[in-house]
């Protein structure tokens, strides 16, 4: 089920919120969880048990770390059989049916592909599990000693499926005690529309433009064309995702819950590190925290770095986008190397900044949809 | 994108889904960008109570336009692509 649809905005949403409201205080996380399975159900049921599954796993895992906190070792057995549990899910929907293929080309075997469709939404929800486990590790959270609060927590219909990465520190105490109030209501309520606006009005509308342009025929581009076709993708992808955000923080505010930001006016910024911090922030900060720091960052030297950006170029290769591939190498590189600092030294303007930040998006974009230069 | 095949500028076509589009476009442009001073014009709630209530019910006047227009959009069935399939 998607957000900006009829079946959600008219049947599911005003039912599943006169439910949640009417139940006593104890049962809220239940209508959570039932709607939230509904609502992915209604899409994939086939990912469900694997859900399921991983919401266990979590669980057990966690608690086990916290059982045996004093024994170094045996946390970290506890950490990496979920890290393990979790990456396989990932890898094998992702992944599988490239290595087959790969095996098939290298050796001239005919193994069928598996054909395995992409559930939706089994990146988030993969990220969002290694964030709890990690962070129960670290010591960063304590582990959530209720099944029925952590069901909730991973199953959250709001986020479930193209949402924030939601930090299970941002919502531990929310998920015992809701902040249910009339005013919390309606700020959420507005912060949903204003999503839907987004996602409806604007990225629907430039995104058909940009659907048009992307069909045409080269015999018939022209300059003109060209542009107008990549601003309307940027600021299709933009609205889309932005609002998109919008409404799952909306609706998470209805329910008395807080989600962190997500976007921040990311196409006014100077530079590409702005960038990465303006622009889908929950996913940015995830790898910089789970991956990218772990591993060493950009302190153990350039061999290292250029490691740690390999890995978390596999990590998104198929995140539908190269725009991502790209786009975090380069900044990551950018951010870390010298490069920038010799090019911008060339004495850029401040004021400058801004546009080359936009030419150099630009041509991000510009890979993305082939549109020639 | 910067005439280098020596492809045109311009040409009807062209024209013709600038007509079109140039209003979103432009919306769009507008709201990417953090208006600070209009923002805190209209939040500025100490000045006077009836500004408030008037910039709070046109907020809602707003959301409720959003809504019967989003609703017209989605039951027609226009073009709704949802992005997030390979995630």
């Amino acid at each position: 089920m998607v957000f900006s649809s009829v079946v959600f905005l008219y049947i599911f949403l005003p039912i599943m919120l006169l439910i949640y409201f009417v139940v006593p205080k104890k049962f809220k996380n239940l209508v959570m969880i039932i709607s939230s399975f509904i609502f992915f159900a209604w899409g994939e049921i086939r990912y469900i048990p694997i859900m399921l599954i991983l919401a266990v796993m979590d669980f057990w895992c966690g608690n086990k770390i916290n059982k045996h906190w004093e024994d170094k070792r045996k946390k970290k057995i506890y950490l990496w059989i979920d890290i393990g549990v979790n990456l396989l899910i990932l890898f094998f929907f992702k992944y599988a049916d490239f290595i087959i293929s790969s095996i098939n080309g290298v050796t001239g075997l005919n193994i069928p592909l598996l054909n395995i469709p992409l559930p939706i939404g089994v990146s988030f929800n993969t990220f969002q599990s290694l964030s709890y486990i990690i962070d129960v590790y670290r010591g960063t959270v304590v582990c959530e000693k209720s099944f029925y609060n952590y069901l909730t927590y991973t199953t959250l219909f709001p986020q479930i499926i193209a949402g924030p990465i939601v930090r299970y520190e941002t919502v531990d105490e929310e998920l015992v005690d809701k902040k249910i109030s009339l005013d919390n209501f309606s700020l959420g309520m507005r912060r949903f529309i204003i999503g839907l606006g987004k996602k409806v009005l604007i990225a629907n509308n430039v995104g058909a433009m940009w659907n048009i342009i992307e069909t045409g025929s080269y015999g018939e581009m022209t300059v003109l064309l060209s542009w107008i076709g990549i601003i309307s993708f940027a600021l299709q992808i933009y609205f889309d995702f932005s609002g998109y955000s919008d409404m799952a923080i909306g609706l998470a505010k209805i329910f008395g819950m807080d989600f962190d930001e997500n976007f921040n006016y990311p196409y006014i910024s100077k530079s590409i590190t702005e960038f990465w911090r303006r622009w889908h922030m929950t996913l940015s900060s995830w790898f910089r925290d789970y991956i990218y720091i772990p591993l060493g960052g950009n302190r153990k030297g350039l061999p290292k770095q250029i490691r740690n950006i390999l890995i978390v170029w596999a990590l998104t290769r198929s995140m539908a986008w190269s725009i991502l591939e790209f786009c975090f190498m380069g900044s990551l590189l950018w951010n870390n190397t010298n490069y920038r600092k010799i090019i911008y030294a060339k004495s850029i303007r401040k004021n400058t900044k801004n546009i080359w930040t936009f030419i150099y998006n630009i041509a991000c974009i510009n890979k993305l949809g082939n549109i020639r230069i | 994108m910067f005439n280098l095949n020596g492809i045109n500028f311009v040409n009807p076509e062209a024209m013709y889904y600038l007509n079109n589009y140039i209003v979103i476009i432009i919306i769009g442009i507008i709201c990417s960008i953090p208006l600070k001073k209009v923002k805190e014009k209209l939040l500025d709630n100490t000045k006077s109570k009836k500004k408030e209530i008037i910039v709070g019910l046109l907020g809602s006047i707003a959301c409720v336009f959003i809504v019967i227009v989003s609703t017209a959009s989605l039951v027609n069935n226009s073009f709704n692509p949802f992005l997030y399939f390979r995630f």
